[in-house]
């Protein structure tokens, strides 16, 4: 029985039988354990705790909830493309500001979706992360949406058939369409019929080509003009540095796992660790209150020595 | 006989702006309204800005880019990548007034002085309309009022060792937010050949539209060689030297295989990542597509003989 927060305890938990009255009292409330008063039960801080809570939960639905995913997806597009066409914003070669931002857009989504899984495993209990992992599959499509609307204004720049063709031959246009092309196969593989057709694990590894995707983008983003690479390196730089730190969390706890597992990397260890799914530890400090955890089992898998 | 360079006034749909100067000028008398426009030292030796519109002005249809997009549109990478950059930042507590130029290597006569004396030395300022061409392949037409960079080589008079003219930029980094990363070598530096330096083209700008420079386009004097890339035309320039050597020139020495030493505009030599067979205009309709680029920019009359037996796409 959790004495800290007793009016959260499970009822079916508790020895007082139903009605018994205990020493909390108020306006009439009659307040047993098994049925505490709402406000005058409550511990010091407990107050600010639970507000601290809802507040957490509502920004947590509201990130993970679709039309929040979507409006901000499509809310990029507006504020940095449709907004500035119809201020003037776009400068005096408004072709080519279109062109550059919807490159950008598009190479920051993917950048956005690639941060992701490595996100995941290193904070494998946000909620906020959870929460913006249900959108992987939306940003990754949005980022193929934009990359062919900036496909779309290259021939809109170039104007002409000739000037088209032309920039067909050139290696920056190479990288640029190898990535599009890509990203289009994984937008289009983006269902759960594809997922099912494919079996799990062909469709994981046909999407690992993003990755591949990012590497021939970034490319074309650092040529693209003079003095890129200092823009694109930030994004390379974070991903490169996210993946590096997944990897190296992964490692360590497959390490302990298998020290936990008694000192030789045994095979269930490394399957257990192998598991990206959120894990529950025994000093977890979630946003909620410690007795909802009640009857879940703790892996202390990383805490051991 | 007018110069072969100068390219017809606003024929089609003139610049509001400039039409209103006209009127202006017509109405106020020519030398005084158009010193009240300029800085003192233009002021006390100019004449007034040679703002005559020959007949043969009317050749073709060329447009002048309206004066807010030359002043909103900058490469000025000591400002910053982004090209509506330079307006802004150029134009927080830099001080392009005074402005001291130095000449020097081998001349004659090596001299340091500040740019409202140079104007004096060499004015009367001359108005010419010229085509701009990046090598980003856009393009402009610009009205420039500056003097031909002959007679600042001929003030100097080179020795006969000197074989290029090395224009060197200033530095800054104090004021200036672009040099104080290393992601290039500053100050910017370009160069010219005594003959292109020669030419009657090659101009040393100090106003536009009838006005000194803005900040980012390059006060308080810049290069402009009209019949090379933009970027040869070197702004805001602290140095001016004759040289025996080549001169090592900023964005050749960044990306030598995209950027040549002459970096003629030639169509018919691509960049390695985009054509250079046309270009965008700018001010022109969203939906306008490209314009043909023309040989040496248009100007192939006036300095094709200064590459004549070279291969262009070597020498690019």
């Amino acid at each position: 029985m959790n004495v800290d927060f007793p009016h959260c305890a499970a009822a079916a938990a508790s020895p007082f039988a139903e009605g018994e009255r205990t020493e909390v009292r108020g306006f009439g409330y009659h307040a047993t354990r098994a049925n505490p008063h709402p406000i005058l039960s409550l511990e010091k801080g407990e107050g600010r705790r639970r507000r601290d809570a809802f507040l957490t939960d509502v920004l947590v639905r509201t990130v993970g909830s679709k039309a929040f995913a979507l409006a901000v997806l499509i809310g990029v597009g507006f504020c940095l493309l449709v907004i500035p066409a119809f201020t003037g914003a776009l400068g005096a070669n408004p072709a080519e500001e279109l062109l550059h931002q919807t490159g950008e857009i598009a190479i920051w989504t993917l950048g956005a979706v690639l941060s992701l899984s490595p996100l995941r495993v290193l904070f494998p209990h946000s909620r906020l992360v959870n929460a913006l992992n249900r959108h992987r599959r939306a940003i990754g499509v949005s980022a193929c949406v934009y990359g062919l609307i900036h496909f779309g204004f290259h021939l809109l720049y170039e104007g002409d058939a000739q000037s088209i063709t032309r920039s067909f031959s050139k290696p920056f246009t190479w990288f640029g369409l190898a990535g599009l092309s890509i990203l289009v196969i994984l937008a289009a593989t983006s269902n759960n019929f594809s997922i099912r057709k494919l079996g799990g694990k062909n469709w994981k590894w046909l999407h690992r080509l993003a990755y591949v995707a990012a590497a021939l983008l970034i490319y074309h983003q650092t040529i693209a003009g003079k003095g890129h690479w200092h823009i694109a390196r930030w994004l390379l730089f974070s991903l490169v540095a996210l993946q590096i730190a997944r990897l190296l969390i992964a490692f360590l706890r497959r390490r302990n796992a298998a020290i936990v597992a008694g000192g030789g990397l045994s095979a269930v260890a490394l399957a257990k660790a192998d598991d990206p799914g959120p894990r529950k530890t025994a000093n977890q400090i979630g946003s909620r209150p410690a007795s909802s955890r009640v009857g879940e089992t703790t892996v202390a898998c990383n805490r051991t020595s | 006989m007018h110069p072969a360079w100068d390219l017809p006034d606003c024929a089609t749909t003139p610049e509001a702006y400039y039409l209103r100067r006209r009127e202006f000028l017509r109405v106020f008398g020519l030398g005084l309204a158009a010193s009240a426009l300029l800085p003192p030292g233009i002021r006390a030796e100019s004449p007034g800005l040679n703002d005559s519109l020959h007949p043969s002005y009317k050749l073709d249809g060329v447009k002048l880019t309206p004066e807010d997009l030359i002043t909103s549109y900058n490469n000025f990478y000591e400002w910053g990548l982004a090209k509506d950059q330079p307006k802004e930042l150029a134009n927080h507590g830099w001080k392009t007034r005074p402005w001291s130029v130095e000449i020097g290597g081998l001349c004659v006569n090596p001299r340091k002085l500040d740019v409202d004396e140079l104007i004096q030395l060499l004015g009367p300022i001359e108005h010419r309309n010229y085509r701009h061409r990046c090598v980003e392949a856009w393009s402009m037409v610009m009205p420039w009022d500056g003097f031909a960079l002959a007679k600042l080589v001929e003030l100097a008079q080179p020795t006969p060792d000197a074989k290029y003219v090395k224009f060197t930029s200033f530095l800054d980094p104090a004021n200036c937010s672009g040099q104080r990363s290393n992601e290039f070598s500053w100050p910017y530096t370009e160069g010219l050949t005594m003959e292109e330096a020669h030419n009657e083209l090659a101009l040393i700008a100090v106003g536009l539209y009838g006005k000194p420079l803005r900040n980012q386009n390059g006060a308080p004097l810049r290069l402009v060689v009209p019949w090379k890339y933009g970027f040869k035309s070197a702004k805001s320039l602290a140095k001016i030297d004759f040289v025996t050597e080549q001169p090592r020139t900023l964005w050749n020495q960044l990306a030598p295989n995209e950027y040549g030493f002459y970096a003629n505009v030639n169509p018919n030599v691509d960049h390695p990542r985009w054509s250079q067979k046309s270009e965008r205009v700018i001010g022109a309709s969203f939906f306008a597509g490209k314009q043909p680029t023309l040989m040496f920019n248009g100007y192939e009359k006036q300095v094709a003989h200064l590459y004549a037996g070279m291969d262009l796409r070597k020498n690019f």
